[in-house]
C-alpha cells in the first residue's frame, strides 16, 4: 500500500500528461494545466523549499553538535541564512534593498568568479584531451586546432578556406554525431518514461 | 578565543551594521527628502474623450540615480494614492527636458492586489502619499463618486457566488448582485465634467526613486480636470466616381484619437478648388454646408466599423436626393464626425474630388472561407482568402563570376494549405522562354539559381540594368476539412489555375546585388498595395467591425476567439455595515438604513444581476436574466408591471386631453404618440420572453446553480459565433467587398471554433509510441521468459564496482552528483536507478556515501533510496540522514559546496549522473585535482566532451538511461533495453528510404513526419 498509492498516482498522472501531448482540448490545455496543476504547482514548492532547508539545517547542526572536521564554518551558513532571510524578510526583495545588494554584491561576484574559473579548468582538460596519444585523440587535435583558428582573424590570413573546413566540421560530422546522442537520448528517455509508467521502474519510489 | 569565533563574529557584525546602516548619514537623508521634481503640471490631453489627462515633470539629472518616478492621485490634495510607475534607465537617467504620464482610458483601482488598509508609502509616515487605494468599501465608495468604474470579473464568481444585495434606499427595489472586492478587478476612469456642475478636481504629484530604493520629495500635488474636446477632422477622405456601374464609393481614414467617435456625415459641395476650400476657416466652412447635400451618414463605433460607403443603383443606399450621377462627378465631398460627449462635430475634411474609374480598376472580389482551426483548444479561426503567396525576400551572389544567385523567398500559407511544389521561372527581359527553371519540390525557403554572365552584377564590362523577371507557380493538395474530428484528408496534387505570381530582381549596382522588387503581380495584376481588411459581425451584434487590415502578401488571419472568462458590469455602487446601519453610495448619493435581517455583514460592490442571456434571431432582440433564479422567475411579472404603469399613465394622459388647454393638445399628443409606442413595444416584449423556448427552460431549473449552468451553456458559445468578410481596397477609394457569406435564406453562416480532441498532427508520433510500447512489452515478455539478452558492455558500468572497492579500500568516502535537473528531467530519474545501486553497494562494504542535491524536491527521494539501500542489505544502523542533504539551488553555490566538500572529505570515488551544464567542468576538474576516480553520465550533449577529458569513464546520452537495467539485470529492464535498439533500428531505416526518396524528388515519406 505504501508504494501502490504513489504508483498509481504516476501512472495517472502519466497518462494524463501523455494524453496533454496529443489532447489540444481546453480540458486538458486550460482546464487541467493552468486552473489545477499550476497552482498546485506553485502551492506544493514551497514545501520543498521548506524541507531542503530544513535538510540543509539538520546537515549542518549535526556538524557543529558532531563537531566533525570544519564544523566551525557551519557557523557561516547560519550566519548567511539568517542574515540574507531577514534582509529578504524585513527590508523587501526589491532592487536598493538590502537583500538585492547582498545578490549584486556578493553573490553575483562569487558566481562570476566561479564561472571564470571555467575558462582555465577548459584549458587544462584541453590539454589533457588534445595530447595526440592515439589517432583518435590526434584526430581530436587537429579538427579543434582548425575549428578554433577559424574562429580568430589569424585563421583567415593561413588560409581562406579555413572558416568552410571549420564549418564542414561543425555542420556534418560533429552534428550527425550530436544527432545520434540525441536520437538516443530521445529513445531513452521515452524508454524511462514508459518504464516508469508501467511500474517497471521504480527506484524513483525510493527503492524496489 | 578561536580565530573562528572571531571570524563569526566579524560576519555577523558586518551583516548587522550593513542591515541596519544601509542608508547615508541623516543630513543627506533629509536632502534626499527636499529634493522634488520641478515644473510638475497637469493638462487635459487634446482631442481626447475626456477622460485622460497629461502629467509632466521635469525629471531630475542622472547623478541623482534615480530608477523611477511614482505617480500618485487624487481627489483631495491630503491623500493620493499610487497609480503607476515610470521605469528610468539609472545610468543614463532622461535626455528630455519634461516626461510626460498620460491618465487616460480606464486603470486599475481596485483589485487582488490592492493593500487591505489605508496604508501610507514605504518610508513615508504620516504623508500625502499613499501605497494604493485599499479594499476599504467606506473609502473606495467616498472616491468612487469621481470616477467611472467598472469590474471585470472572473464568470465562475460572477455566475455562482454573487449574493444577492439590495441597497439602502428604501425606493429601490432593484436586487443586486454583491461581489467581495477580492472576487473582481475593479477599472476606473476619469470623469470629465457635467454641463452645470463643478468639474471634478483630480490631484496628482511625483515622486522620484533611487537606485537605493530611497523615496526622495514629494512635489506639492498639482490639480486639474480633464475635458471633453472636439473631434479632429478626418485626415484624408477618397471618392471614387465608377462609371459603367454609376457607383460612388468613398474611403476614409480616422484621426488618431478616435475612441468616442459616434458617427460620420459626409456631404457634397458645389464645386470649389482646393486652394479656396484650404484658404476658408471653420466658420466659413460650416457656413458653406448650407449649400452643401447631405450625401450619406453612418455610425463609426469608435473607428472599429466600417470605414467605407458605397451609394448607387442596387446598394443599400443609392444617391440623396438632388444629387444625380451628373451632378455628383462635378461636386466636392467632405467628412466630418460627431463624438459620444462634444457638442459640436468635428471640422470639415479637406475637399475630395470624385476619382474617374471603371469596375475593372477594382481590385478582384475576395474569395474567401472560413473554417476553424484545425488541432487546437478551440479559440481560433481561421479567414482565407488567397492561395498561397509566395514571394521573393533576398538575393546574395554565391560565386566570384557572379553567375550563382542564391534567393530567399517566403510562403504565406495557413497551417492546412500544403504545397507540393513551387515553380520558378527566371526570364531575361523581354524573353518568352526562361533561361532557368527551379522546381522547388522541398520549401526551405532558399533556392540557387545559375543566371547568364552577362547578368552578373560582377560582369565589369557592362554591369546589367534590366530586371529579370521571376514567375512563380504552385501545386498544392486540396484538402478538406471534417467538421465532426477536426481531420484535415488531402486530394492528390493539383497545379493551382489561373495563379501565376511574378516579381522582378532589379540590379542594384551600389549593394551589388539583385533586390527583389515590393511590387507583385497576381496574373498581371499588381496587388501589392492592396490591403486584405478582415471585418466580423457577432451573432448577437449588428454591424460588421474591423479585426484587422493585412498586407497583399498575407493570405489568411488567425482569428482569436477566446473562451468566455469574465463578466464586465458597471460599478452600481457600495454597500458597507457600520455599527447598527446599512450605508450604500450610490450614484455619487448616500443612503442608510438600520441593519436587518439578511443584510450580510462585509461590505459588497454591488453590480447589475441582470446579464444577457439569448438571442433571438427572429426578433432580432437579446433577451436579459438576473442571475438569482428567484428573481428570473420574476422577469415576466415585473414586465407586467411595468406595462400596467405604463397603461395608467395613458389613461391619466388621455384623460387629462380632454379637459387640456388648446395650446397644450399638440404636447400632450405627441406624449400620448410616445407612451403608445412605448406600450406596443412593451408587449412585444412580454411575448418575447414568453414564448422563447430557452428563456422558459432556464426557469425550469430549481436552484441558482444549475439555473446558472444552463444560462452559461447558451450564452457562453453564442458571443463566440461571428461571421466574416473580407474587403480588398487600396486604402483610396478602390475597394471591392467580398459577396455576403449567407445562406440561401439570406441569413449570415456564423462560424465558432471547436475544441478538438485529437491532435491529427500528431498522428504519427502516436503510432510510433504505440509501436514502441509494444516493441517494450515483447522484449519484457521474452525476458521474463528466459531469453538470453544479449547487451554490449559498458566500461563505465563494469567499473562502478571497482570504484566502489577503491574507496573502500581505501577508507574514503564516495560522492554522488545528481546535477542540476529537477524531478521532471528524465537524466535525473535514471540517475535515481543508479544512485539506488551504488548506494547499496556502498552500504555493503559501509563506505560512506555523500550526496548533496541540488534541486530540494529530489533531495527527500534521494534520501529515501539511500535509507531503502542501506535497509535492504542490512545495514541500517549505517545510514545517516545527513549524508544526503540539499545544498542550494544557485548554479556556482552548488559548485563551490561540491567542491569544498570534495577537497575536505578526500574523495576516493566521484559519481556525476544527471543532467549537467557549465558546472560540470569546474567539479570534475577539482575532482581529478584531489585524486578521486570519477564515473560521469549525462545527456546533456554540451557536457559530454568535458566529462570524457576529465573523468575516468563517461556514460554518453542513453548509457546513463540503460544504467539502472544494466546493473540491476532485471528481464523487464533488460527487455526495454533491447526494444529500444530495434526501434532505433526502425527509425534508421525511415532515414535512410527518406534520404534516398527525397533525392529523386519523392517527398511523401518526408511530409508524413511532422515537422514539430
Amino acid at each position: 500500500m505504501k508504494k501502490t498509492i504513489p504508483l498509481l498516482i504516476v501512472i495517472v498522472g502519466g497518462i494524463i500528461w501523455l494524453a496533454w501531448v496529443f489532447v489540444p482540448h481546453r480540458y486538458l490545455q486550460d482546464v487541467f494545466y493552468y486552473d489545477f496543476y499550476l497552482p498546485w504547482a506553485r502551492a506544493m514548492a514551497p514545501f520543498g523549499m521548506l524541507l531542503g532547508v530544513m535538510s540543509l539545517s539538520m546537515m549542518h547542526f549535526s556538524k557543529i553538535r558532531r563537531k566533525a572536521p570544519k564544523w566551525q564554518y557551519s557557523f557561516f551558513f547560519f550566519a548567511g541564512f539568517v542574515i540574507t532571510s531577514l534582509a529578504g524578510f524585513i527590508g523587501g526583495t526589491q532592487k536598493g534593498g538590502l537583500y538585492m545588494w547582498l545578490f549584486e554584491n556578493m553573490q553575483m561576484p562569487m558566481s562570476a568568479t566561479m564561472f571564470a574559473l571555467l575558462a582555465f579548468y577548459m584549458a587544462s582538460a584541453a590539454y589533457k584531451a588534445f595530447r595526440a596519444r592515439s589517432p583518435e585523440a590526434t584526430v581530436l587535435l587537429i579538427a579543434a586546432i582548425v575549428v578554433m583558428l577559424a574562429q580568430v582573424p589569424l585563421g583567415v590570413k593561413i588560409s581562406k578556406h579555413l572558416p568552410s573546413i571549420s564549418q564542414w566540421i561543425l555542420d556534418v560530422p560533429n552534428l550527425a554525431s550530436k544527432r545520434g546522442i540525441m536520437l538516443g537520448v530521445g529513445l531513452g528517455s521515452v524508454a524511462t518514461t514508459l518504464k516508469i509508467m508501467l511500474g517497471i521502474e521504480r527506484s524513483y519510489l525510493g527503492g524496489d | 578565543m578561536k580565530m573562528y569565533v572571531r571570524l563569526l563574529s566579524l560576519t555577523l557584525l558586518t551583516g548587522l551594521a550593513a542591515f541596519g546602516c544601509t542608508g547615508r548619514g541623516a543630513a543627506d537623508q533629509a536632502r534626499l527628502r527636499e529634493t522634488v521634481v520641478e515644473k510638475l503640471r497637469v493638462e487635459d490631453i487634446p482631442n481626447d474623450g475626456g477622460d485622460g489627462l497629461m502629467v509632466s515633470w521635469k525629471p531630475l539629472p542622472k547623478e541623482m540615480r534615480i530608477q523611477e518616478y511614482r505617480i500618485y492621485r487624487g481627489i483631495h490634495p491630503d491623500s493620493l494614492f499610487f497609480l503607476a510607475s515610470v521605469q528610468v534607465n539609472v545610468k543614463t537617467g532622461v535626455a528630455a527636458d519634461t516626461m510626460y504620464y498620460y491618465d487616460s482610458g480606464y486603470s486599475t483601482f481596485i483589485d487582488i492586489d490592492s493593500p487591505g488598509k489605508l496604508k501610507h508609502e514605504k518610508g513615508n509616515p504620516g504623508s500625502i502619499i499613499y501605497r494604493g487605494v485599499p479594499r476599504d468599501f467606506a473609502l473606495a465608495a467616498r472616491l468612487s463618486e469621481k470616477f467611472n468604474l467598472y469590474t471585470s470579473i472572473p464568470d465562475k464568481y460572477y455566475y455562482y457566488k454573487s449574493r444577492p444585495a439590495r441597497s439602502a434606499d428604501k425606493e429601490d427595489e432593484t436586487v443586486y448582485a454583491g461581489l467581495k472586492f477580492h472576487q473582481q478587478t475593479i477599472m476606473a476612469s476619469l470623469k470629465s465634467p457635467t454641463p452645470g456642475e463643478e468639474p471634478p478636481q483630480y490631484y496628482y504629484t511625483v515622486v522620484p526613486v533611487n537606485e537605493r530604493n530611497k523615496y526622495l520629495g514629494i512635489a506639492k500635488p498639482v490639480n486639474g480636470y480633464p475635458t471633453d474636446d472636439r473631434p479632429e477632422a478626418s485626415p484624408g477622405l477618397y471618392c471614387v466616381a465608377l462609371q459603367d456601374t454609376r457607383k460612388l464609393q468613398f474611403e476614409w481614414d480616422y484621426p488618431l484619437n478616435n475612441s468616442d467617435f459616434r458617427s460620420y456625415m459626409i456631404y457634397a459641395l458645389p464645386a470649389i478648388s482646393d486652394s479656396v476650400w484650404n484658404r476658408l476657416g471653420d466658420a466659413e466652412r460650416n457656413a458653406a454646408l448650407a449649400a452643401a447635400i447631405p450625401v450619406t451618414q453612418g455610425p463609426v463605433g469608435s473607428g472599429s466599423l466600417k470605414n467605407y460607403k458605397v451609394l448607387g443603383e442596387g446598394e443599400e443606399e443609392p444617391l440623396p436626393p438632388g444629387l444625380t450621377w451628373e451632378t455628383a462627378l462635378t461636386r466636392r465631398y467632405v467628412i466630418q464626425f460627431a463624438d459620444y460627449g462634444y457638442p459640436a462635430p468635428s471640422p470639415l475634411s479637406s475637399l475630395a474630388s470624385p476619382q474617374l474609374a471603371t469596375s475593372q480598376n477594382l481590385p478582384l472580389q475576395a474569395k474567401y472561407w472560413v473554417e476553424d482551426k484545425p488541432w487546437d483548444k478551440g479559440d481560433r479561426i481561421s479567414v482565407t482568402w488567397e492561395q498561397p503567396i509566395v514571394s521573393l525576400t533576398k538575393t546574395t551572389t554565391l560565386t566570384k563570376k557572379g553567375t550563382i544567385l542564391k534567393i530567399n523567398y517566403q510562403v504565406n500559407k495557413t497551417d492546412a494549405q500544403r504545397i507540393n511544389n513551387i515553380y520558378f521561372e527566371f526570364f531575361e527581359p523581354g524573353a518568352k522562354v526562361p533561361f532557368a527553371r527551379i522546381n522547388e519540390f522541398y520549401q526551405d525557403n532558399i533556392i540557387r539559381v545559375d543566371i547568364p554572365e552577362k547578368y552578373s552584377l560582377r560582369n565589369k564590362a557592362q554591369v546589367p540594368s534590366d530586371s529579370l523577371m521571376v514567375k512563380m507557380t504552385i501545386a498544392v493538395k486540396p484538402y478538406r476539412l471534417n467538421p465532426k474530428n477536426g481531420r484535415l484528408n488531402y486530394g492528390k496534387t493539383e497545379l493551382v489555375k489561373d495563379y501565376e505570381l511574378v516579381q522582378y530582381l532589379k540590379p542594384d549596382p551600389v549593394m551589388m546585388a539583385y533586390m527583389p522588387t515590393k511590387e507583385l503581380f497576381r496574373n498581371g495584376v499588381e496587388i501589392s498595395s492592396i490591403q486584405n481588411v478582415v471585418y466580423r459581425k457577432s451573432y448577437r451584434g449588428s454591424a460588421f467591425s474591423l479585426v484587422k487590415r493585412n498586407t497583399a502578401f498575407e493570405n489568411n488571419l488567425d482569428v482569436t476567439v477566446p473562451y468566455v472568462a469574465t463578466v464586465n458590469q458597471g460599478v452600481a455602487g457600495f454597500n458597507f455595515i457600520k455599527g447598527d446601519k446599512l450605508y450604500t453610495y450610490m450614484n455619487g448619493k448616500r443612503f442608510s438604513r438600520k441593519v436587518e435581517p439578511g443584510d450580510k455583514a462585509r461590505g459588497l460592490v454591488l453590480v447589475s444581476s441582470d446579464i444577457d442571456f439569448t438571442y433571438d434571431a427572429e426578433n432580432k432582440t437579446v433577451l436579459n436574466t438576473s442571475i438569482f433564479r428567484d428573481e428570473a422567475a420574476q422577469k415576466i411579472a415585473k414586465l407586467d408591471k411595468d406595462l400596467k404603469k405604463s397603461k395608467d399613465e395613458l389613461n391619466v394622459k388621455l384623460a387629462t386631453l380632454k379637459t387640456a388647454a388648446p395650446a397644450l393638445l399638440p404636447m400632450l399628443q405627441a406624449e400620448i404618440e410616445g407612451l403608445q409606442g412605448g406600450i406596443e413595444k412593451q408587449e412585444q416584449n412580454i411575448k418575447l420572453y414568453k414564448e422563447n423556448k430557452t428563456f422558459q427552460a432556464a426557469l425550469k431549473y430549481g436552484s441558482n446553480r444549475s439555473m446558472m449552468r444552463y444560462v452559461a451553456s447558451v450564452r457562453e458559445p453564442e458571443a463566440r459565433q461571428h461571421t466574416y468578410m473580407v474587403l480588398k481596397t487600396n486604402g483610396e477609394g478602390l475597394f471591392k467587398e467580398s459577396a455576403p457569406d449567407t445562406l440561401k435564406t439570406g441569413e449570415y453562416v456564423y462560424y465558432g471554433p471547436k475544441s478538438n480532441w485529437f491532435d491529427w498532427n500528431k498522428l504519427l508520433t502516436l503510432i510510433a509510441v504505440l509501436i514502441f510500447g509494444i516493441d517494450v512489452v515483447v522484449f519484457v515478455n521474452l525476458a521474463k521468459r528466459g531469453k538470453d539478452l544479449y547487451l554490449r558492455p559498458i566500461a563505465g558500468l563494469e567499473e562502478i564496482d571497482n570504484a566502489i572497492g577503491r574507496a573502500t579500500e581505501m577508507g574514503r568516502p564516495m560522492l554522488y552528483c545528481m546535477g542540476n535537473g529537477g524531478l521532471s528531467d528524465v537524466a535525473t530519474l535514471a540517475s535515481m536507478g543508479i544512485l539506488q545501486q551504488v548506494a547499496r553497494k556502498a552500504a555493503e562494504y559501509d563506505t560512506k556515501l555523500i550526496v548533496p542535491c541540488y534541486d530540494y524536491i529530489v533531495m527527500p527521494i534521494a534520501q529515501e533510496i539511500v535509507r531503502e539501500a542501506h535497509y535492504s542489505v542490512g545495514r541500517p544502523d549505517s545510514f545517516d540522514k545527513n549524508n544526503v542533504f540539499y545544498l542550494t539551488s544557485a548554479q556556482f553555490a552548488y559548485v563551490a559546496g561540491v567542491n569544498g566538500i570534495m577537497i575536505r572529505e578526500r574523495m576516493a570515488t566521484n559519481f556525476f549522473m544527471g543532467y549537467f551544464a557549465a558546472e560540470a567542468l569546474l567539479m570534475t576538474e577539482t575532482g581529478n585535482a584531489v585524486g578521486a576516480v570519477q564515473i560521469a553520465g549525462s545527456d546533456a550533449i554540451t557536457q559530454i566532451p568535458f566529462f570524457i577529458t576529465t573523468c575516468d569513464y563517461t556514460l554518453i546520452g542513453e548509457e546513463l538511461y540503460a544504467a539502472s537495467a544494466y546493473l540491476n539485470r532485471e528481464p523487464m529492464l533488460l527487455g526495454t533495453l533491447k526494444a529500444q535498439d530495434y526501434f532505433k533500428f526502425l527509425i534508421l531505416v525511415f532515414v535512410i528510404a527518406g534520404a534516398l526518396l527525397a533525392t529523386f524528388q519523392v517527398t511523401g515519406l518526408m511530409q508524413l513526419f511532422p515537422l514539430k
